[in-house]
């Protein structure tokens, strides 16, 4: 619980003079972010001429927000610093301006004209070449975001309801191909197994149960397990059956994951695995992959990090049943009953289920058996249940303007720590 | 003139309400991901998607949801994108706010682009015609090819590359913090912000008037009358500029209240390239993200605006063009 009210999205609502059950919040249900009243170091500009005493509908929001245009932010005088020793609030004023093409932006962060691009992409070219000249060497920030990007495998859809398939997919694959693809060694570390270190005390820090030369796959160490498979009618290591042809897959549409898939097609189809791939938009790529009615056998766009640092932010949305659609983000059915497959139309009518693990991990407190735990959770999925293969541990990569005299990552929630961005001038 | 403007408003609202109609099929029909789940966010849990899909209404029955929709079109206080209904999934506010907010933007681009192109497009197109088959004439043609030929995104791309980032000559792309509404926008113009935005929509534009205008302008000066009005002896300037002229140009009146209208309704690709918070950016993003009240709120005022400049141009053809009568 205290690891979700330390989270930016968690914050106290201010009781209003009726009493009412919501605080200041009452009559604003679909709009309170707009009357938000700050308790940190900063509050949206304008916050104070907001007036709770007059009925919800004459209150006038904060200025400082215009959802899909700006955030301004400025100093909160209700907050002390003599009562926070963890945020250094240095800026007086921060200005977030939404919108704008990605290149651009980074263009106008080389040139002075922007201090911090929030949520965007350094183009590869740019690490590039701040990472090769000396004058701006300083100027980039590389952290490890907490998150993974991963190929997900749906277990109800043939021929992935054969562990032998997707042990032989996790052979074959080429993590170094697909970490190239997104831009280079900077942009994070190969994967090993699913949890991201920060979360099991790196106890599986070294723990790779499908180490392959350079991260770049094993086509025979692949077809020695597909040829296990019952999918591989004459035991060559080749996937045979009608099954292995025109995969339906879902990935992102953006760059870099049209060309994952190409480099996906190439080394699964050694294995005889061949794929018939959809490009979506982002968000309907997420629907599609947690939608299980959507029949896909691949996911190969999705990424997640943790909400906190505890195993449970990847252990429950991921691979327990409470995490099955409608809710997210099970996309590889695990836990799901055979009512349930029915339903959804599939033919298989049991997969695997880590529910107990997760359970019994859950209800440990905080500490080393946790961590030991969810390795041993992270383990089983790896080697017994293969959901997915994870690929790459993610990086942050921040590019800063030299406006900024202070960079400060927040682990916590896996950005830029706001209140630490010093620019000169600044008086805190 | 009466009954032919009360002719055109009824299948104005016939168009919009088609449009409206096929809108609403293709967001409800083939969902892109339901923006309950959207709004309730990434842990949930059944019961939270179910009150939330009650709370946008897409509970209801198609037909109700539609009507409910429809009501928004009425441009009558309280009705028109009324907040019940055109509530943005996005961004948590009145989708009528949000649009009141970007108008403006979208206004100075399209009006600034349309008078450059206007003044560029014109008088290339008419040294083209009078100076048929000569090194101008191949010239300006050549302009009007790389125009018409050369995809949008790319040119903006490339002229905020060089003369922004690299020559430093122009501003950068985006409305500063603080510019908010009329005046906002106008004081974005002054200090040279949409220069570029301008430059980009107004060469494509321009290449195009150009080749229209000098195709009307060759066919228009071999008219009867203009034989007539040599012969009586007028100076060939005369000839030009008061007789060819006003012909040629009467198509070119039509264009421009279409083009206008379009570009009311979102240049979509300059807006997001140049990071301008208008109509057309407001659209990318609402339809990237399926926020189908916004979309719907952004279409019908489209569809308002273009068929009202259809209307305009359609009705200053009479003055313009003295053989055109409506009945």
């Amino acid at each position: 619980m205290s690891y979700r009210l330390a989270m930016g999205t968690a914050s106290p609502i201010p009781p209003d003079d009726e009493g009412e059950r919501m605080g200041v919040a009452e009559g604003h249900t679909r709009n309170y972010g707009r009357f938000l009243v700050a308790s940190g170091p900063y509050m949206f500009e304008g916050s104070d001429t907001m007036d709770f005493s007059v009925p919800p509908k004459d209150q006038t929001e904060a200025p400082g927000y215009v959802p899909g245009r700006q955030i301004v932010l400025v100093r909160n005088p209700s907050w002390s610093a003599d009562t926070d020793d963890l945020r250094d609030a240095y800026p007086d004023r921060i200005e977030v301006s939404i919108g704008g093409d990605n290149d651009d932006l980074y263009n106008k962060v080389a040139a002075g004209q922007l201090d911090f691009v929030v949520d965007g992409a350094v183009p590869p070219e740019k690490i590039r070449e701040y990472q090769t000249n000396p004058d701006l060497q300083d100027k980039i920030n590389i952290y490890a975001s907490d998150a993974i990007r991963y190929v997900s495998f749906n277990l109800a859809m043939p021929p992935f309801d054969d562990v032998h398939v997707r042990k032989a997919v996790s052979w074959a694959f080429d993590k170094q191909g697909f970490r190239q693809l997104r831009g280079g060694e900077s942009v994070g570390e190969l994967a090993g197994h699913i949890m991201v270190n920060s979360l099991e005390d790196n106890i599986l820090a070294d723990y790779d149960p499908y180490q392959t030369p350079n991260g770049a796959g094993d086509p025979e160490q692949a077809k020695a397990e597909m040829a296990q498979s019952k999918y591989d009618t004459d035991g060559d290591g080749v996937c045979d059956a009608p099954e292995c042809k025109d995969i339906l897959t879902i990935t992102d549409r953006e760059d870099p994951y049209p060309e994952q898939s190409a480099l996906l097609i190439q080394f699964l189809e050694p294995i005889g695995l061949t794929l018939d791939v959809k490009q979506l938009e982002r968000g309907t790529m997420y629907n599609k992959c947690n939608d299980a009615n959507s029949h896909h056998a691949l996911c190969a766009g999705p990424g997640w990090g943790k909400d906190y640092a505890d195993g449970i932010t990847f252990g429950e949305p991921l691979f327990s049943s409470a995490g099955l659609w409608e809710s997210c983000c099970n996309y590889s059915l695990l836990g799901a009953s055979a009512d349930q497959l029915s339903g959804w139309g599939y033919d298989v009518t049991s997969v695997p289920s880590v529910d107990d693990k997760v359970d019994e991990c859950a209800e440990l407190e905080p500490g080393d058996e946790r961590f030991q735990c969810w390795a041993e959770l992270d383990q089983q999925l790896m080697e017994e249940v293969v959901p997915m293969v994870p690929y790459l541990f993610d990086n942050s990569v921040d590019i800063i303007s030299d406006n900024i005299q202070n960079y400060s990552f927040d682990q916590f929630a896996g950005l830029a720590a706001f209140d630490s961005l010093a620019v000169p001038g600044n008086t805190s | 003139m009466g009954r032919y403007l009360i002719r055109r408003a009824l299948f104005m609202i016939l168009v919009i309400m088609i449009v409206s109609f096929l809108t609403f099929l293709i967001f409800v029909k083939l969902p892109a991901g339901d923006p309950a789940r959207r709004a309730v966010g990434r842990t949930t849990t059944p019961e939270q998607i179910e009150n939330a899909r009650k709370a946008f209404g897409l509970d209801k029955p198609l037909y109700i949801q539609y009507w409910r929709f429809l009501k928004g079109f009425v441009p009558w206080p309280g009705l028109w994108l009324n907040d019940q209904v055109y509530f943005s999934y996005g961004s948590f506010e009145p989708v009528r706010e949000e649009l009141s907010r970007r108008i403006p933007i979208t206004a100075v681009l399209a009006i600034g682009a349309a008078v450059i192109w206007l003044l560029l497009g014109i008088p290339i197109g008419i040294l083209s015609a009078i100076k048929r088959g000569s090194l101008a004439d191949r010239a300006a043609m050549i302009f009007a090819i790389i125009g018409v030929s050369m995809p949008i995104f790319w040119l903006a791309q490339l002229l905020l590359y060089t003369f922004w980032f690299k020559l430093e000559l122009l501003p950068a792309s985006g409305i500063p913090i603080g510019y908010t509404g009329w005046a906002g926008a106008l004081r974005a113009a002054a200090e040279g912000r949409f220069i570029l935005p301008w430059v980009s929509l107004a060469y494509i534009n321009a290449a195009f008037y150009a080749r229209m205008v000098r195709g009307n302008l060759i066919e228009t000066m071999n008219e009867d009358y203009i034989r007539t009005a040599r012969s009586k002896g007028l100076s060939e300037r005369r000839v030009i500029y008061k007789h060819g002229l006003r012909g040629a140009l009467t198509p070119v009146v039509t264009m421009l209240g279409l083009d206008v209208g379009l570009l009311l309704g979102g240049a979509f690709i300059t807006e997001t390239v140049f990071g301008l918070p208008g109509i057309g950016q407001l659209a990318v993003q609402a339809i990237s993200t399926n926020d189908f009240p916004t979309v719907m709120g952004v279409t019908i005022l489209g569809a308002f605006i273009i068929a009202i400049a259809n209307l305009v141009v359609d009705v200053a053809y009479a003055f313009l063009d003295p053989r055109v009568r409506y009945t």
